[in-house]
Formats: C-alpha cells, structure tokens, sequence
C-alpha cells in the first residue's frame, strides 16, 4: 500500500461535530399523493448542512467495526458496500471531504444514531433540499446530463435559502422512509400502482415537467434497504427539543 | 392479446355480432396461436437451454434454424454514456447494451425467455424494459425496475410472433425513451420468415436538445422541447449519419434486403421510405401476416416497427429516409445502402435526355432567422475545423462527405472549376442558394441548392473549407468578404 | 375505492432467496449473514410477551407483515397463510412458526392482537407482535417490504408471505394475494 496515496485517519471521535442549519417550520406539499394525502408539516429540524463526507464516515466505522468493509454482514449492505475505499479504514488521498458514497440505509441509519440524529424523512428532506425550485431542478437535469459519478469536497457551493449545501447535483441522499415512494418498475401506473397513481394524476396534470422530481422518486423506488451506489450518500437531521422555535 | 385480457372476448363479442348480422348464423370460434401456447403446459424445465448472443445495430441476429422451442437466457446492461449525436455535437444517451437503438434479439414463438437487465453501477437513474413482445405486467417493466449497480431477471413465454419495440418504462418514461432507450424484438414465427440475403436493423428516434441541430459540444435534454413534440435531431441508429457514409448499409445487385424497422419516437411517426427503391414485401406494424406488396413508404408508429423487404435490382445508392422531408434534409434522418454491381439499362437508364429548363424563382428558404453563438476561429485551422463540421451538417447529404456529388443531381466540389473560378460568386451560392443549369467540370447540372441560412461566420468558414478539400487549393474566406456579398 | 389502497404490490425486489441449507443450527454459532434474525429488536405478541428477533431462531417459519385494523388485503393474506399453513404435511406443521408483524406501531396493542387472532379464528401458535416504529421500518426494510402509513391511520403496503429456514434466512416468498403457490410451496417443502 503506497502511504502517500492513502490517507488514514486515527483521531476518534471526531473533534468537530457537522454543521447544522436550522428548518424552520414548513409545508411539505406531496408530488404523488396517495388518496386523500394532503399537504404535511414538517420541521423545525436541525439538518446537517453537507453530507456526511467520507472522512467523517471512517470515525464511524472505526467506533462500530461492524459497519466496516471487511466485516459488514450482507443482510445490512449489499457487496458494493465502501466499494470506493481502500481498506476497512482508507479511501484515496483527496477524498476526504468527499461525501460518502455506496453507503447502505441499514448503515446510513446507524451512523446518524451514533450522532444522537437520524435519516431526515422524504418530507424533510425535499423541503429542506429546496427540490421544487426551478434552480435545483434545472441543476439536477444538468447533472443527469453527465454520465457517471464525479464527486468533490461537500461545501463547495453556494447555500440554498435554508443554509443547506450539496443537495442537488452532486449525489442522491438516502431517506429514512425511502420505502414509501411505491412507484412501481412500470411508472406509467397499472394494477399493482392505482393507489399512486389515481392521486398522482390529478397532480400530474398541474405539474407534469417535474421531471427531476421524478426522477428522484423514481430512484427512491427501485432501492432497497441493503442497495448501495456511487452516486448514493446522505446527511442527517435532529429533532429540535420542545419544537424549537 | 397482451395486457389486456378482455380483449379477445370483446372482439369474439364482435365477430359473433358480424356474422349474425349477415345472417349466417353460427358464431365462428374465437382462435389464436398465442392462447395455444400459453395452455400447451410445456415443460419448461425440460426445454433445451441457449443464450442470446448481442450483436449491435445496424446488423439483425441471424435467423433461428431450431425448429423447436427453447429456453432462451439474454442479458442486456443499460449504461448512462456520452456518444456522438453528429459531427461536434455530443449527447449522454441512456442505452441498452451501449447502442443507440438497443441490441435487436431474435426469439421463436414459443421459446421461454429468462431476461436479465443490468444497470451499469455508474448509472445515476433505475431502468427498466418494457417488451412488447411480452403478455404480462408492464411487458415485464415491473419485474425489470433495476437500482444502478444491480441487475433483475424476469421470464416469459414468447406467445405472439412479431417485431416488436422495446423500450425502458421508468418514470419518467418519455425522456428516458428521448434519451436513446428503445430497441426491437422480433419473435419470428414458427415457420420462420422467408430466406433474404441480407437483412439489417434500422431504427428511427428523434432527440432534444438545448441547442439547436448543429450546435456543438455536449448538448443537454430539452424537456420543454420534448414536450411541444420539436425535436433538433431525428435520426436512425441514434446518431447523424450511422448509417450513411462509410457507415452505410451495404449489399449487391441481384440481393434480398429484408429491413426490421423500428421507431423507438417518443414522439414522431415515420413516414419511412427507401428513394430509389419499392418495398416488395410489407408486413405492417411488425405483424405477421404479409399485407402489402409493392409499397413506397410505410407508416411506422411511434413505439412500432414494420418488417420490409425488396430485392436490390440496379447498383446505386439507396437512401433511406423518414419521408416527412424536413426531417430528413435537415434533422439527419437520413441512410443509406450502397448497392454494387452491374447496371441494368433494362430497368434503370439513368439520365438519357438534358435539355434547359428553368423553372419560377425559387424562394429562399430561411432556416432561422437567429445566429448561432459558436466560437468564432481566429486562424485558418480553426477555420478548417469548424468549416468541416459545416459542410458535414449542411451540405454533405446532397454533395456527398468526399465532394464527389451525385452524377446528375448534384455536381461535384472535388476539383471543381466553377467553385474556385469566382469567389464572390461563391459565397452567393452558399447564403443566396442557386438554380438553374450550371456547367462544372464541362458538365451540366440543373437542380436547385436552397439558400441555407448560415451565420456569416460559417458561411466563411465553410468555403475556407471546400476551397481547400477535395483536391481544391484556395485562399481562405473571411467573414468580412462574406458580409460584403449581399 | 378503498381496495385500491390495498392492491397488490408486486414490487420488485432482488431475490434474497438462498438454496435453504441451514448450515448451522447450534443457538449459540453466529447467525449466518443473511439473517433476518440479526436485526434484534424486541417485540410484544397478543400475549403481551416479550419477544425478541433472535428468540425466533431454530423453527423454520412463515412471516407476514400487515396491521389488524386492515379490513381487505390483510385478512385475505392471513386466509391464505391458514391455507398454506393446512397444506403441510400435518407431523410437519406442527415444527413451522408462523409470525405476524404488524406496522401499527401507534395503535397495535397485545389487546389488538388477540382479537384479531380470535376473529380470524387464527391457531393459537401463530404469534401476532408488535413494536416500535423503528423496529418496523427495520424489519420491513430487511424483508424488502415496502409500506406507507396514510393519513387517516391505514397502511399501503407489500402483501408478502415469507418462508424463513430456522436460521432465519429468507428461502421463498410468494408475492401477492391468493397468487398460485406452487413453487413457493415446492421451495417450503424444501426447507421444512
């Protein structure tokens, strides 16, 4: 193993915590809605302002082995778990602060309750993320637009309006209820998806170009708790106490 | 009778209310060979096993020898990738098995077909296929929908021949068709389709992008564009010229072409027509029932595909085109099939009598009236460069990649002594367009060149390129001798 | 239409199924690593017992997830399992568990339990439990069953009927409501 290309980290735990910005109280208004669905509240809620980068991935595992490349059991990640590392403890110089990625939601999970947080909600996490404005959905159509994966330091943008960064156009982000988004393998509805699809439809036909948003549910479909991915990370959110305010 | 169960009942429903009506009493049965064998509780476990292999576009799989049925494996990976879409103009189609259209797989009506997709790790999006050759839910998009990374088999019981289209059904689906995932499956019947000496794979689909036809580098998808039905580009095999130029399709006089034609859309129908050729045989839609001879174009649903076939009688050039024109002379669905061998005066001549002819003035033609923000070269390279991609965009359909013209119709730029006789004159030609006899190489030539709407730029950038290609040696044009002429 | 809610979801899921050798049966060697069993959550059955994942290891088992307050998809599902269940070989039965799962964390009580248990006439071996809303969302993620809770308190969820060998791996599932059987019978049978 070439020591110079490899960046090791021993320190444990990690001496800076991640930067939080604060969600404030919000409507989350649902691209499918399911009969009689209607428009939730969501926040306040802290959210990790970037997502977790690979540097603060290794703390993790470090404290909990069993969420370690080598030792990781396939009923919590499928075998391209930390397909991008080196080792149990090492990924390429450079990639430090490079979100994590090929990260199951088994381990995504446990990492935010190491933190005394947990996974935001798809709720959360588009209202949070800013999904519906036309900024960030031309940025993610953009994205699509190149193939593969080419990830860089977390932070390395401009805020959204909630202080969020890194949400849109450099990886997915798990969810903690990602298993709610039923979209069928055949998403233009049929028997095993009318539940979806007779609300989805009359919101269609108000908002039929959100195609990233599609996209995005689309994606959150076809995952399973176990399924990692090159281009799949996440961050993580807490409540606030009392409701904050 | 896919996916909708009630559909035979209703056209027996049908049939028997006929025949009633034309008191003849008796209502008919209702048959079909797809019900046969989804009942014929064949032992699949039992069936001899194979596995399909790939072959990519514009070639067919060979035709099927068994004569009985089969356990089928396929494999096909989806991959997210950046191809060319035209000369200087890069697109990141979405692809079945690395091609634009998929791979087209051949199975026998009554084979059982395990099907596996694969979905290359570094795809961004889930996939999935729908067949249309498939009876069962979403033509197996369900059993398909496949995380990046991962890869699903699902398998069916090919009931009905046909050529059928293929295409990834996930949401949302219009531009993950848009982007290039569309193929053909043909299930040939059990007494196969007649012999051919050749047959070939050719599927049109359109794309839209950011940028207008021609506008170089990576060009994005325009959902807005997508959605009006507008596209930049409508092509065969996924890019300008995959099969035309050196990558024509080729064949012999005295040969049977048997063309699988496919229109993956999403939007257009193709009106597809072979100039210079009849279809001898049509099977409409992709159906199996030979319903037409002697056809000049054919009508290709989005989503559908014909099987067509004639024999290549004379040597020439056939051009094959979506004969709504405009897409063909100006968003690239143009190809070509290269036919050597002796002519024969007995069915064609070519031209016996020239005589002058001048018809009324021949309006100019504008393409858009908005310039094109392209860099503008600085040195005669740049030039060169750019006028390549000019002339290939613009003129190289009727004066052919290598400036030969087309004896007859289009005169030639190679070594051409009006090109380089008058300079001014021109650049007239290229921004005005001309008609009319013109005599070059002691040849006449009386067709019609539209005035093509070209920035100044590169219209400058075009001449300083044919006046120095094809055997032609000339001073560079520049924009300011350009704007002079008006 | 409140049985669109219930529709069948054939989701697709990737096939945990293994060939259904036990390899390892001793309580006290490592659960292998498919093992739903590792989860360790506690749960509470229509007896109000304390329950644990890991408990469940050395009987082969069905599993189903669903709530009691369904009125449509569930009780058919649980129809089906009885039938299922009435199809083994009767020495046989007796060795498989069969364990109900309920995703009403917020309203399932052992109460809730029982009664279902006594309105659906369910033999009394089969246990009915209940946890909490993360033991859930884990469990059901393992299984790859997909579910939603709607607003007016009803679940959208996939209708599974899972096989578990006694290690707890999952060897056969059968997707959908009153869907043919053979095969998943066949694999059962297999790892009885």
């Amino acid at each position: 193993m070439k020591a110079a290309a490899v960046f090791l980290l021993f320190v444990f735990p990690l001496a800076v915590p991640a930067a939080e910005v604060k969600l404030p109280k919000s409507v989350y208004s649902p691209l499918f809605r399911d009969p009689g669905e209607a428009d939730s509240v969501v926040g306040p809620l802290l959210v990790d302002k970037t997502p977790v980068t690979n540097q603060e991935f290794l703390a993790f595992v470090t404290a909990f082995p069993q969420f370690s490349k080598s030792k990781i059991q396939p009923l919590f990640a499928d075998g391209g778990y930390l397909a991008h590392w080196l080792g149990d403890a090492a990924f390429a110089k450079g990639e430090a602060r490079f979100p994590v990625t090929h990260v199951s939601w088994f381990a995504a999970r446990r990492y935010c309750e190491s933190r005394g947080k947990r996974l935001p909600t798809i709720a959360e996490w588009e209202v949070a993320s800013d999904a519906r404005s036309s900024r960030n959905e031309a940025k993610i159509m953009a994205w699509y637009g190149r193939p593969g994966a080419r990830l860089r330091d977390v932070g390395a943008e401009p805020a959204n309006k909630f202080g969020l960064t890194d949400a849109h156009g450099l990886i997915w982000e798990w969810v903690d209820n990602f298993s709610e988004s039923i979209m069928s393998g055949d998403s233009r509805g049929g028997s095993s998806t009318e539940s979806l699809f007779c609300g989805g439809a009359a919101l269609k036909a108000k908002d039929p170009k959100m195609y990233a948003t599609f996209m995005r549910f689309a994606f959150r479909s076809s995952l399973n708790a176990r399924y990692t991915s090159v281009n799949l990370g996440f961050r993580c959110v807490r409540d606030m106490d009392g409701g904050g305010e | 009778m896919k996916k909708n169960l009630h559909f035979p009942v209703i056209i027996a429903g049908i049939a028997v209310a006929l025949v009633s009506c034309f008191g003849k009493g008796g209502a008919e049965k209702w048959e079909s060979t797809s019900a046969k064998i989804a009942g014929d509780n064949v032992d699949i476990d039992k069936m001899p096993k194979e596995s399909f292999s790939l072959i990519a576009p514009p070639l067919a799989p060979p035709p099927i020898t068994r004569k009985t049925p089969a356990r089928v494996a396929i494999e096909v990976e989806v991959r997210e990738t950046v191809k060319r879409l035209s000369d200087g103009v890069d697109y990141t189609f979405w692809t079945f098995g690395d091609t634009v259209p998929g791979p087209m797989f051949r199975v026998r009506e009554g084979d059982y077909v395990d099907f596996t997709l694969a979905n290359h790790p570094s795809s961004k999006l889930p996939h999935n296929i729908d067949l249309h050759a498939v009876t069962g839910q979403g033509g197996g998009a369900e059993g398909s929908f496949t995380a990046p990374g991962h890869k699903s088999t699902f398998s069916f019981r090919a009931l009905n021949p046909g050529l059928y289209v293929y295409h990834c059904a996930t949401a949302p689906v219009g531009m993950h068709v848009a982007n290039g995932m569309y193929g053909l499956i043909l299930v040939e019947p059990k007494e196969g389709l007649p012999k051919v000496d050749r047959e070939y794979y050719v599927m049109q689909g359109e794309f839209y992008t950011k940028g207008k036809f021609g506008d170089r580098g990576l060009q994005s998808f325009d959902m807005e564009k997508a959605i009006r039905e507008q596209p930049e580009y409508v092509v065969f095999n996924g890019s300008v010229g995959a099969i035309a130029g050196d990558h024509s399709l080729k064949a012999n006089v005295g040969e049977t072409i048997r063309i699988f034609a496919g229109n993956g859309g999403p939007g257009l129908i193709s009106s597809f027509h072979v100039i210079g050729e009849i279809f001898d045989h049509v099977y409409q839609e992709g159906g199996t029932v030979l319903n037409q001879k002697n056809v000049q174009t054919t009508m290709i649903p989005a989503g559908g595909a014909a099987i067509v076939d004639f024999k290549a009688d004379v040597p020439g050039n056939l051009i094959l085109v979506d004969h709504s024109l405009f897409r063909a002379f100006n968003k690239g669905a143009i190809g070509m099939i290269k036919v050597d061998g002796k002519p024969n005066p007995r069915v064609y001549t070519g031209k016996t009598v020239d005589a002058i002819y001048l018809p009324e003035g021949q309006a100019l033609q504008p393409l858009s009236m908005e310039q094109k923000a392209a860099p503008a070269p600085t040195n005669f390279t740049e030039r060169m460069a750019a006028g390549a991609i000019v002339y290939k965009t613009n003129c190289a359909a009727c004066h052919q990649e290598n400036g030969q013209g087309v004896p007859d119709a289009f005169p030639p730029l190679a070594n051409s002594d009006f090109l380089m006789a008058d300079k001014a004159r021109s650049i007239r030609v290229v921004k005005d367009g001309l008609q009319g006899a013109i005599t070059v190489n002691g040849k006449t030539y009386n067709s019609v060149m539209p005035g093509l709407d070209l920035s100044d730029d590169d219209v400058a950038s075009v001449l300083t390129y044919v006046r120095n290609s094809f055997g032609n040696k000339g001073e560079a044009v520049s924009v300011d001798e350009v704007k002079r002429v008006k | 239409m409140k049985f669109a809610f219930f529709l069948i979801l054939s989701l697709v899921q990737t096939s945990r199924a293994h060939d259904g050798h036990s390899h390892d049966l001793k309580a006290d060697s490592p659960l292998p690593g498919t093992s739903i069993l590792q989860l360790g959550s506690v749960w509470k059955n229509q007896r109000g017992e304390s329950v644990k994942l890991g408990d469940l290891r050395g009987k082969s088992r069905f599993v189903v997830v669903l709530y009691t307050r369904c009125d449509t998809a569930c009780p058919l599902i649980v129809e089906d399992l009885k039938e299922i269940a009435t199809e083994l070989d009767p020495k046989k039965s007796g060795q498989v568990g069969v364990s109900v799962f309920s995703l009403d964390s917020a309203r399932e009580t052992p109460q809730s339990l029982s009664d279902f248990s006594v309105k659906r006439k369910l033999p009394t071996h089969w246990d009915l439990l209940t946890s909490s809303p993360a033991a859930v969302s884990e469990l059901a993620a393992a299984l790859g069953v997909r579910y939603k809770r709607l607003k007016d308190g009803e679940f959208i969820h996939s209708n599974v009927i899972f096989f578990l060998n006694r290690n707890g791996e999952i060897v056969a599932r059968k997707e959908g409501l009153k869907t043919p059987r053979a095969e998943f019978m066949k694999q059962v049978r297999k790892n009885l």
